[in-house]
C-alpha cells in the first residue's frame, strides 16, 4: 500500500492494553475480506460484472470503528445526539455486543438517534 | 412525491417538502420507490460464498437474494459469513479493555493526536452542529 494512502491509527501502549491492537487489526482483515467477497455479488446484483468494483477495493478505506455508549443518567432536556447525518461507505458492517439503550424521544414515541 | 410539510424532524436535521435536510445543508431526495415495504428484516446465508464447492447457482441465488433486501430493505443480516467467533469475541474483548482504560490514557490517543484523524473520541466530542450531546466513545482501527 503506498505511504500516501495509508492511514495511522493511534494505540494505546500495549503495556496498558496489549489486546486491543491486534484483536482489532485480525477483526478489520477477516471483516474486510469478506466485504470484499460480498462486494463482487453486489456488482453481479446492480447488473455489472464480478469485477466492476474491483479497481475501487485495492486500497479500501475500511475501519473500525468501535463504539461505546457509557451509561448516563437521563438527561433532563431531550437530546439528540450526534443527530441525522449522511456517511459516505459503500457498505456498513454492524456487530454489536449487546443493546444497552434503545431509547424514544417523547414526541410521537419515535425511535430517537443514540 | 407530493409536496408535504415538514414530517420529520431529528435535531436540526429532517424531512422537508419531500427532501431530505441534513444539518450540513446537504439535502438528498428520498426514494419513492418499493423501499420502506418490508415488516421483516432479511437474513442472507453467505455460505454461497465462503463455500468453495458453492455451484454458480448458488452465487446466482445469492445475487437475487442481496439484489431484493437491498432494493426493497435496504439492510440485511448475515449468517454463515464464515469469519471465525473467536476474532469477533477477541475484538470485543479488545475494545473493552480499552474503553476500560483511564480517561488520561485515552487522552494520549486522542484523533486529534493523529494525522490521518484516527484515535479516541471521548463522548460528546462527535457532534454534528456542536449544540447536542451525543454520548459515545469511539476508537478507530484503520489500515
Amino acid at each position: 500500500m503506498p505511504e500516501l494512502l495509508r492511514r495511522h491509527n493511534l494505540w494505546p501502549n500495549p503495556k496498558d492494553a496489549p489486546i486491543v491492537k491486534p484483536a482489532l487489526e485480525a477483526y478489520r482483515a477477516a471483516c474486510l475480506d469478506l466485504m470484499r467477497k460480498l462486494i463482487r455479488i453486489m456488482a453481479v446484483a446492480i447488473g455489472e460484472k464480478e469485477d466492476f468494483f474491483d479497481k475501487k477495493i485495492t486500497y479500501p478505506i475500511a475501519g473500525i470503528r468501535a463504539l461505546y455508549y457509557p451509561p448516563q443518567e437521563n438527561a433532563g432536556e431531550e437530546e439528540t445526539g450526534l443527530g441525522a447525518h449522511t456517511d459516505v461507505q459503500c457498505k456498513i458492517s454492524v456487530s454489536y455486543l449487546r443493546i444497552v439503550l434503545i431509547s424514544h424521544s417523547n414526541d410521537n414515541d419515535r425511535p430517537k438517534a443514540i | 412525491m407530493t409536496e408535504t410539510t415538514t414530517e420529520v424532524m431529528v435535531g436540526s436535521a429532517g424531512v422537508i417538502n419531500g427532501r431530505l435536510q441534513l444539518s450540513q445543508g446537504i439535502t438528498r431526495d428520498i426514494s419513492g420507490g418499493i423501499g420502506g415495504q418490508f415488516t421483516i428484516i432479511p437474513t442472507i446465508d453467505l455460505s454461497a460464498l465462503i463455500d468453495p464447492s458453492a455451484t454458480p447457482e448458488d452465487k446466482t441465488r445469492l445475487t437475487a437474494e442481496v439484489r431484493e433486501a437491498c432494493t426493497r430493505v435496504g439492510f440485511f443480516v448475515i449468517k454463515n459469513h464464515g469469519i471465525e467467533w473467536n476474532i469477533v469475541e477477541a475484538a470485543f474483548d479488545g475494545i473493552k479493555e480499552f474503553f476500560d482504560l483511564p480517561m488520561e490514557k485515552k487522552m494520549e490517543v486522542h484523533q486529534s493526536k493523529s494525522d490521518s484523524y484516527q484515535g479516541y473520541e471521548q463522548p460528546y466530542y462527535t457532534n454534528v452542529d456542536r449544540l447536542k450531546k451525543g454520548g459515545k466513545e469511539v476508537a478507530h482501527s484503520t489500515t
